[in-house]
């Protein structure tokens, strides 16, 4: 004889679709991926080299007046550029003039003509030296203000080098090339400790 | 014979993948274990200033960051130095550095970058006794930490 087992009514289960569990999962690892990495810090570079640390005294004796840009932050903060006070939006473009010396300004660095691997023949101010003398008291804020503007300033003028003797911008140029023009056109920025240093400096220094 | 019913045709039976959701968070745990985010304990305010000519500093090795400026609690005026996670005095900074510089593998100790992140307001004796050290050691680029303008 055949006994019927009478099965327990089904009750159902209520099923939650998790096929869009695995697309959540999936975002939520693209974007810890992503973030992982994410906002790199940037500021201003300064690589101390031979130009711009205090070097052998030799190299001063024969260093022209003309050739110096003597900038002073004093304790309240206001820039002086060779004496007169400066306002700090003028400063890039007095610095280009200086460093530049486009027209041949015998106030300004002299211009001299070297032999350059991959540029050839190239016209620059290889002897100017920017003097930085930075008060104790004065505010970093306004330091790196001046070191923005400087920095700038050698950007600006690789960039007119690179235009007016090269014909295209500085950022079209091949590797080698913006290479020898960095190197060219280096920061020549040297920070001295006191103005008292600069000037007794300068009064070693002979006249143009 | 005929209690038999005849099977409907049978289908391929689909793939449960209801485990699927388990294995992309194995591996999303994987991702968070492996790739450490380096946050550095900051003591220090901070008030960084801005500059146009910024260039970004890729987070590598060979970055070791210095931070200046007031304590964050228990400011007593004055200005504090802040090497990596701990704050140090100026006499040690040189120590501290030399350090620093001998845990890089020696193709790189010529190339570290020190990261300054200085307050805005602070004094520049402060830096300039900082970069005076830095100077005397040779092969360091020093990057000074400032926001977009």
């Amino acid at each position: 004889m055949f006994v019927r087992q009478r099965r327990k009514k089904n009750t159902d289960i209520l099923k939650i679709n998790s096929s869009s569990a695995a697309d959540i999962a999936f975002l939520l690892l693209i974007f810890f991926i992503l973030t992982s990495s994410l906002a790199p810090e940037k500021g201003l570079f300064k690589r101390y080299t031979e130009n711009n640390t205090d070097s052998s005294n030799a190299n001063k004796q024969d260093i022209k007046r003309r050739n110096i840009m003597q900038l002073q932050i004093d304790k309240n903060n206001h820039v002086f550029w060779n004496d007169t006070p400066i306002a700090i939006e003028r400063l890039r473009m007095a610095a280009v003039e200086f460093i530049g010396n486009p027209e041949d300004d015998s106030s300004l660095p002299e211009k001299i003509k070297e032999e350059n691997t991959f540029l050839g023949e190239v016209t620059y101010t290889k002897k100017h030296v920017i003097y930085l003398a930075v008060s104790d008291s004065s505010n970093y804020a306004t330091y790196l203000k001046v070191l923005n503007e400087l920095t700038a300033a050698y950007r600006e003028q690789r960039n007119t080098y690179s235009e007016t003797v090269l014909g295209s911008s500085f950022l079209s140029l091949d590797k080698e090339r913006q290479g020898e023009i960095k190197k060219i056109f280096a920061h020549k920025i040297v920070e001295k400790e006191e103005p008292k240093q600069l000037l007794s400096d300068i009064e070693r220094i002979k006249m143009p | 014979m005929s209690r038999f019913r005849k099977t409907s045709p049978r289908q391929v039976p689909s793939l449960n993948t209801s485990s699927l959701p388990d294995l992309i968070f194995t591996l999303l745990f994987f991702f968070v274990i492996v790739s450490n985010l380096k946050s550095p304990i900051k003591q220090l305010h901070l008030n960084i200033p801005e500059a146009s000519e910024i260039q970004s500093l890729e987070n590598n090795h060979l970055v070791n960051h210095i931070y200046i400026g007031k304590l964050i609690d228990g400011d007593d005026g004055n200005t504090h130095i802040q090497f990596n996670d701990d704050l140090i005095d100026l006499g040690d900074l040189k120590k501290k550095m030399i350090e620093a510089k001998n845990l890089l593998d020696t193709d790189y100790q010529e190339r570290m970058i020190v990261s300054l992140k200085i307050d805005r307001n602070t004094q520049m004796s402060v830096v300039k006794d900082v970069k005076q050290v830095l100077q005397e050691i040779s092969g360091i680029t020093i990057h000074y930490s400032a926001i977009k303008k």
